[in-house]
């Protein structure tokens, strides 16, 4: 259970990081006008213009959204212990959110990739991949508990 | 389920109360409640012998099983 609190503290800090960036990036795009203030021409060259800076943040919102539903989890499975119902659903939508969040950010990858005939980096294929992979590790593990859940019943029912 | 528990009988005929069968057999009254009812998946091999002793019956005289 030590090492799930710990896990559970990564997680707060990483929620914590990610809003922290998350509102200093508003801030620079609101509140500093010289912040990537290019002209118009050089937004032209680029797929959906000035918003295409966005569509990486866009898609981090979706993994943010995931650590919550993983924060919850994991605190359920510390208050609970490993075999509930409640943080089965909570890793679940965790793995579900992680696995979109990898598929919208390898396509978008691919998608400047292709855009860039090539001239760009593909830089987004290790960490989309390993997202992907991490979601569907979550999802295979919500089956374990599943499974662990009806043992630890089946076990509390044996007289 | 098919297998039906008749501890309830097998009390009425020894006249015993469940907390009494409960203390003798060492489980609690929560998990006796439980066999009684039928909700219990699986009975310990040691419980029955215990239930069989302080009853003084056979575990036929509590297990019955009954085609659904």
């Amino acid at each position: 259970m030590r090492k799930i609190r710990i896990l559970h503290w990564f997680i707060i800090a990483l929620i914590v990081i990610y809003c922290v960036v998350f509102l200093s990036n508003i801030y620079l795009v609101v509140y500093t006008p010289d912040f990537m203030n290019f002209s118009e021409e050089f937004y032209q060259k680029f797929i959906f213009g000035y918003y295409t800076q966005f569509v990486g943040l866009a898609i981090s919102v979706v993994t943010f959204i995931a650590l919550f539903f993983l924060e919850r989890g994991l605190k359920d499975t510390v208050k609970k212990g490993f075999f509930n119902n409640n943080n089965v659903i909570k890793f679940k939508r965790t793995g579900q959110l992680f696995m979109v969040s990898g598929s919208l950010s390898l396509i978008w990858s691919i998608t400047l990739l292709i855009y860039f005939n090539g001239m760009t980096l593909f830089s987004g294929l290790s960490s989309s991949m390993l997202l992907i992979l991490v979601g569907f590790g979550l999802i295979i593990l919500t089956d374990f508990i599943n499974n662990g859940n009806q043992l630890q019943q089946e076990n509390n029912l044996t007289i | 389920m098919s297998i039906v528990v008749n501890l309830d009988v097998m009390l009425a005929k020894r006249q015993m109360k469940s907390k009494d069968l409960s203390e003798i057999i060492g489980i609690t009254t929560a998990n006796l409640s439980i066999l009684k009812s039928g909700k219990a998946k699986a009975v310990r091999f040691s419980t029955l012998e215990a239930i069989c002793k302080a009853l003084d019956c056979q575990p036929a005289d509590i297990l019955e099983y009954i085609e659904d």
